[in-house]
């Protein structure tokens, strides 16, 4: 009987890897990841597997770069050389929609905590302890590293679920978003026009940037240093304009080999035993909470605002303060067409996305400064 | 617990925003030929 059960889990474990490869192969959804995952979850559900257990290839990569924090911390780097801050310098007030969009982090931590609580009168609800409530909800961050960074920190148990639960919201932002904006917003307020004004930031602004905002966030908080401080190498590599080499190594060639690494050392973590428990359920349905109300403290915020400013903001610009990019800048401009084909929103909500990868990494920072 | 998390984000980035507000009045780009 246990045998048939351990088949049966192994079966679902495989539908699941194959359900990531299909969404990554037919849906494009966050390919570079979700496939190697999709196929690391296979590979380590196989009976008997070599590829896990003490000397298999998949538990000597998580050894090595999950258990550590070394991989997300190199796809920081790579990730800080591909991000332009041009689109926030120029408009540096974007960034308050930056931390008003990481509401959901926040309030998806409570609903954690809360769910705790009910644990005593239903026992398939689970009770999260608080570093496992805040992993979860920084998926709201809609930023797959910190996600993974906060989360191999606090909860490494969740982090195949977590990770999952990440990178799907952030490929299915197109489908997240608009609904709640519409529910938030009139056509009138949609169809708010801002004014832009493009000019050249210098580039000892660009280069004073990233330096800058470590020493900051590291005097705030020293545990942010690793987090932040790796991002912000890499952009220094970008802006610097003298190694250029360098740069573009951690734009590709790191990128894309610590990406390969990262998905299938985190596949190697969705194990049938600790993978199919109610909690994987709720981590899902909790994301999706996070990325709502994400959506929703942006909106809010910027029609808070609007109540104060003579010059409005287009309050869609408030959803694009999260930090999937560019897919929710893209998400605010379609919309924004679709209220009023003359209404261009692309660099307003371009620049309020960069603010939202800043304020992400500041939220992961301050989670962990707060509960480490 | 998850009011001071939010606060202290926006404390951070209002920081930031002070930050850069100083550096564009320093060295505005207008002025300098090597801009992206």
């Amino acid at each position: 009987m246990q045998l048939v059960v351990d088949y049966w889990r192994v079966a679902v474990m495989f539908a699941i890897g194959g359900t990531l490869i299909y969404l990554a192969v037919k849906k494009e959804y966050e390919p570079t990841l979700l496939l190697p995952i999709g196929f690391g979850a296979i590979l380590t559900n196989i009976p008997g597997s070599s590829a896990i257990g003490e000397h298999g290839f998949l538990t000597i990569l998580y050894r090595a770069g999950i258990e550590n924090e070394l991989f997300p911390i190199l796809i920081f780097i790579a990730v800080g050389a591909m991000i332009d801050f041009g689109p926030l310098l120029r408009r540096p007030f974007m960034l308050f929609f930056g931390a008003a969009a990481q509401f959901g982090i926040f309030a998806t931590l409570m609903t954690g905590l809360y769910l705790g609580r009910l644990h005593g009168i239903a026992s398939f609800i689970p009770a999260f302890t608080l570093k496992q409530a805040a992993s979860i909800g920084i998926i709201g961050a809609a930023d797959g590293p910190t996600s993974i960074y906060v989360s191999g920190l606090f909860a490494p148990e969740l982090l195949g679920p977590i990770t999952v639960a990440a990178y799907s919201y952030m490929s299915l932002v197109p489908l997240v978003q608009p609904p709640v904006i519409r529910m938030l917003t009139t056509p009138e307020e949609r169809r708010i026009h801002m004014e832009y004004q493009e000019f050249r930031v210098s580039k000892t602004v660009r280069v004073l940037f990233p330096i800058l905002v470590t020493v900051i966030a590291g005097i705030i908080a020293p545990i942010s240093v690793g987090l932040i401080g790796s991002l912000m190498l890499g952009n220094l590599l970008r802006e610097s304009g003298v190694v250029d080499r360098l740069s573009k190594s951690a734009q590709n060639e790191l990128a894309n080999i610590v990406t390969l690494f990262l998905g299938i050392a985190i596949g190697s973590t969705m194990v049938a035993d600790r993978f199919l428990q109610p909690s994987t359920l709720f981590i899902i349905l909790m994301g999706l909470v996070a990325f709502i109300f994400d959506t929703a403290g942006g909106v809010i915020f910027a029609k808070v605002l609007n109540l104060f400013l003579k010059r409005k903001v287009n309050p869609m610009i408030g959803a694009a303060g999260i930090s999937a990019f560019p897919m929710s800048a893209r998400v605010i401009h379609k919309m924004g067409i679709e209220e009023d084909p003359t209404n261009y929103l692309l660099m307003h909500a371009v620049g309020a996305n960069v603010a939202g990868q800043v304020g992400s990494i500041i939220a992961g920072a301050m989670i962990l400064a707060l509960i480490h | 617990m998850s009011g001071i998390g939010l606060l202290s984000v926006f404390g951070v980035l209002l920081l930031f925003y002070v930050m850069l507000h100083i550096l564009m009045k320093l060295f505005p780009g207008k002025n300098e030929n090597d801009s992206h």
